[in-house]
């Protein structure tokens, strides 16, 4: 982006109201860092999911809600808001997969994974033994089908929800969701063979 | 194996961390979901999912919303700023191609005054003035974006 200051703006004659008028955002300060602190957490995990790439997360993270800010779109309530940022996520990670593809092959998705209790080891190791297998078996799903299962069953979403995250008819989730379950399910099953 | 029309309970059970936790209250659908291929599958890749999602929520690094806000209200100016600066960047470049094409026409017609020189078709000064045009309008619009 070209380093164009306030000053550049005075010597065309365009006063600082002038640049402020064109700062228009959909929310306030204050109403942001509510919404932002609500679901800032939740849009990181779906990006790092389903983009693989913890780096690649911080980026979108910060652009779906600078897009979510300076959006011209009438958002009537906080879940509309939460829907249109996620699809805005969603837009993002997919656009950036375009340019360059996920790979299938790292497991290590740079999230630590618990620290294991000496008295519980044991359930700790499985557990991470079993976020490694889907991570891997996440991997090789369809873009779709990842936001399809992370929305459903990690978030706890609506068919609605995830209708207009995603841009699908609701009618359509039910059965985009069964098949991608299954196919997951497949594939966690290879995984432990 | 075919959907089950109780998954929505089940999924709804294992969204609110209750699975396991009271069995009493769910030992219906605890029963069920043993018994059904559907639900059973469902209840573990739903329990999965939401374990990682806990996961991954708690080792999120998220910046400060303050820094998010601040970023995006510099961005916006730039952007603004830039966009106030657009057309007159742009009558620049106009202006720019305007010269070379005016510079050319009078080589053109400096030329013409040497007599002893080679004079070339009309046409042919005219075709070459607005490749100087063409040619020229890109670099001057290049210049006049980089200089700021």
């Amino acid at each position: 982006m070209r380093d164009v200051t306030l000053s550049s703006l005075e010597r065309l004659g365009l006063g600082a109201a002038d640049a402020e008028e064109k700062l228009t955002f959909c929310m306030d300060e204050d109403a942001f860092r509510l919404f932002y602190d609500r679901t800032a957490r939740p849009v990181w995990a779906y990006l790092a999911r389903i983009t693989g790439d913890r780096q690649l997360a911080d980026d979108l993270l910060q652009e779906s809600y600078y897009r979510l800010l300076r959006s011209r779109a009438v958002l009537e309530d906080e879940a509309h808001r939460r829907n249109y940022l996620f699809r805005i996520a969603t837009n993002l990670a997919h656009d950036a997969r375009r340019r360059a593809p996920m790979d299938t092959a790292p497991l290590d998705d740079g999230i630590e994974h618990d620290q294991p209790d000496p008295r519980t080891a044991g359930d700790a190791t499985g557990r991470a033994v079993r976020r490694m297998d889907l991570s891997r078996a996440m991997r090789q799903l369809k873009p779709r089908e990842r936001s399809l299962l992370w929305l459903a069953y990690a978030q706890g979403s609506t068919h609605f929800e995830i209708a207009q995250t995603l841009g699908l008819k609701t009618g359509s989730i039910k059965p985009l969701l069964f098949r991608a379950r299954r196919r997951l399910s497949a594939l966690l099953q290879e995984g432990a063979r | 194996m075919n959907a089950c029309p109780r998954e929505p309970e089940v999924v709804d059970a294992v969204m609110r961390g209750n699975w396991q936790q009271a069995p009493e209250a769910l030992r219906e659908l605890r029963a069920h979901a043993a018994s059904c291929a559907a639900c059973g599958e469902l209840v573990t890749l739903a329990q999965a999912l939401r374990e990682d999602h806990a996961v991954v929520c708690r080792a999120a690094d998220v910046p400060a919303a303050g820094t998010v806000w601040w970023r995006a209200t510099i961005r916006a100016r730039a952007e603004a700023a830039e966009k106030a600066v657009r057309p007159i960047t742009f009558a620049q470049g106009l202006a720019g191609a305007s010269l070379a094409g005016v510079a050319a026409a009078f080589a053109g017609i400096a030329w013409r005054t040497f007599p002893s020189l080679p004079q070339p078709d009309p046409l042919v000064m005219l075709a070459l003035g607005l490749g100087v045009c063409i040619v020229i309008a890109p670099l001057v619009l290049v210049f006049a974006l980089a200089r700021d």
